[in-house]
């Protein structure tokens, strides 16, 4: 997620989904430009894309994003015409030059600075996991993501069920997300002369390999996760996952009915707000399905309670609110080997943070299930002085000495 | 025409009877690809023209085309 806010010459235009083909059409007739499909030969996408002429364009038909160069006047009127949002163009930025997650840590492999020399990283700090009773023994947890590193030093001993749900993938991680994700929600308590970085060590990893070693997937895979997660009793399921809405996008009423169906059996859905937005000059909505009104959408924060310019927020009622806020920016957790560690941002991030608090609270009260479960956690937040657009309730805390939050029980 | 990836949600009344309208959606020409029973959800393709043959077969609460999904 570290970008430099250096621009390229070039915008990137969001067309809106499903209207890819007419969204071109009016891009050509705004602009002139010649455009080509990037659906091609991965070859020939990055020899496009980087020898891209003036008033010419690639689309990335995949996820409905145009690649153009132009003259700064055409681009300004792109964006006038994007922001009058009446068409099939929904948004242009000019591009900026960015790193790649997992090429934007200082060190892989070792802790940043503000862990060095602690006992616990600062986001297993700041939302209490270091100081509470409850190590989510017990508490079915799923992480839904890209798989995970099965032979990682921290993860080899632990009974950990796993289940791949992309054709011809198998569920070892070779992207990295996916491991980092399940080290936050569930890492050891005491890996080997490192601080900890993880919320709930001792709940019961189910790991369900739903986007490919790429970091893409779609619907049909995720609800195939959800559907297993729900049929191995498991109690709470992450998904540092989405896809970009557009302001004034329902949610997806599919979506919420198996949220729902989710919380009468029991499992709580929590998902990543989206890394969309470009703050302080533009806040994006909440991604799918995170702005689903039976699912915990959650944004990510600094070290410094600042929120991360990238967190979606709360713009659309109805769902498209943030329930929470968790850290996400530069958090240590765990990484595929050779590096075994590495540090990196973004909304997923912060998923994991609360999903592995809400294993805590589980395992504190084993009347809590569903949408109880999702009441105390939400409820229990650390309130903030930011807008409730960005953070929702706050910080999210787990449950101190004998199950007491901030000095309430868990019962309230 | 052109196949499209879809998300089809079974009526609540309908979840014991989950088969029936999987099989009701395959005579329409959805090719399933997923069943996720406990959820009452199915997935695969049809060609575009069919989608309306698909509305209406009995039990089908609604449809949605699939969505791209990443890492955030």
């Amino acid at each position: 997620m570290a970008e430099s806010g250096k621009t390229t010459g070039r915008y990137l235009v969001l067309l809106r989904q499903d209207h890819t083909e007419e969204g071109i059409q009016e891009l050509q007739r705004m602009t002139g430009a010649s455009i080509v499909s990037a659906s091609s030969t991965s070859h020939t996408q990055e020899r496009q894309i980087n020898t891209l002429e003036m008033n010419c364009a690639v689309v990335f038909d995949q996820i409905g994003v145009a690649l153009i160069r132009c003259e700064l006047e055409v681009g300004t009127a792109l964006q006038t015409a994007a922001a009058q949002a009446t068409g099939n163009v929904l948004l242009v930025e000019a591009e900026r030059t960015v790193h790649a997650i997992a090429i934007s840590a200082a060190s892989p492999g070792h802790p940043p600075a503000s862990d060095v020399g602690q006992g616990a990283t600062w986001g297993v700090r700041a939302c209490g996991a270091d100081h509470a009773d409850f190590t989510g023994k017990g508490i079915r947890l799923a992480v839904l993501d890209t798989g995970l590193d099965l032979n990682h030093p921290d993860f080899a001993q632990r009974p950990i069920q796993s289940r791949s749900f992309v054709s011809g993938a198998e569920v070892q991680d070779q992207n990295g997300h996916g491991t980092h994700c399940a080290g936050i929600a569930a890492g050891v308590l005491k890996p080997a002369g490192l601080p900890r970085y993880g919320v709930a060590a001792d709940a019961r990893l189910y790991i369900g390999k739903v986007l490919g070693n790429d970091g893409s997937g779609g619907d049909g895979s995720v609800l195939d996760g959800i559907d297993w997660a729900i049929g191995q009793g498991c109690e709470i399921i992450s998904l540092s996952l989405g896809s970009p809405a557009a302001a004034g996008d329902h949610y997806s009423q599919i979506f919420e009915e198996v949220a729902k169906r989710a919380l009468a059996a029991g499992t709580l859905i929590i998902a990543a707000a989206g890394n969309e937005s470009r703050r302080p000059d533009f806040i994006a909505p909440v991604s799918h399905p995170a702005n689903c009104p039976s699912i915990v959408a959650v944004a990510a924060l600094d070290e410094h309670m600042a929120i991360a310019p990238f967190s979606c927020g709360g713009l659309q009622q109805d769902g498209g609110q943030v329930d929470i806020a968790a850290p996400g920016v530069a958090v240590f957790s765990s990484w595929p080997a050779p590096d075994n560690y590495n540090t990196i941002s973004g909304t997923s991030m912060a998923t994991p943070f609360v999903a592995g608090v809400a294993a805590l609270y589980a395992e504190a009260n084993p009347t809590a299930r569903g949408s109880l479960l999702r009441d105390q956690v939400v409820q229990n937040a650390r309130p903030l002085p930011l807008p409730v657009r960005d953070v929702g309730s706050g910080l999210v805390q787990a449950p101190g000495r004998h199950g007491s939050v901030n000095g309430h029980g868990l019962d309230n | 025409m052109a196949r499209i990836a879809l998300t089809v949600l079974v009526k609540e009344t309908y979840l014991s009877r989950f088969s029936v309208v999987v099989d009701g959606c395959r005579r329409e020409g959805m090719a399933v690809e997923r069943e996720m029973v406990a959820l009452g959800v199915f997935s695969g393709k049809i060609e575009a023209d069919k989608l309306t043959d698909l509305e209406r077969v009995e039990g089908v609460a609604s449809i949605e085309p699939e969505r791209p999904l990443r890492t955030c």
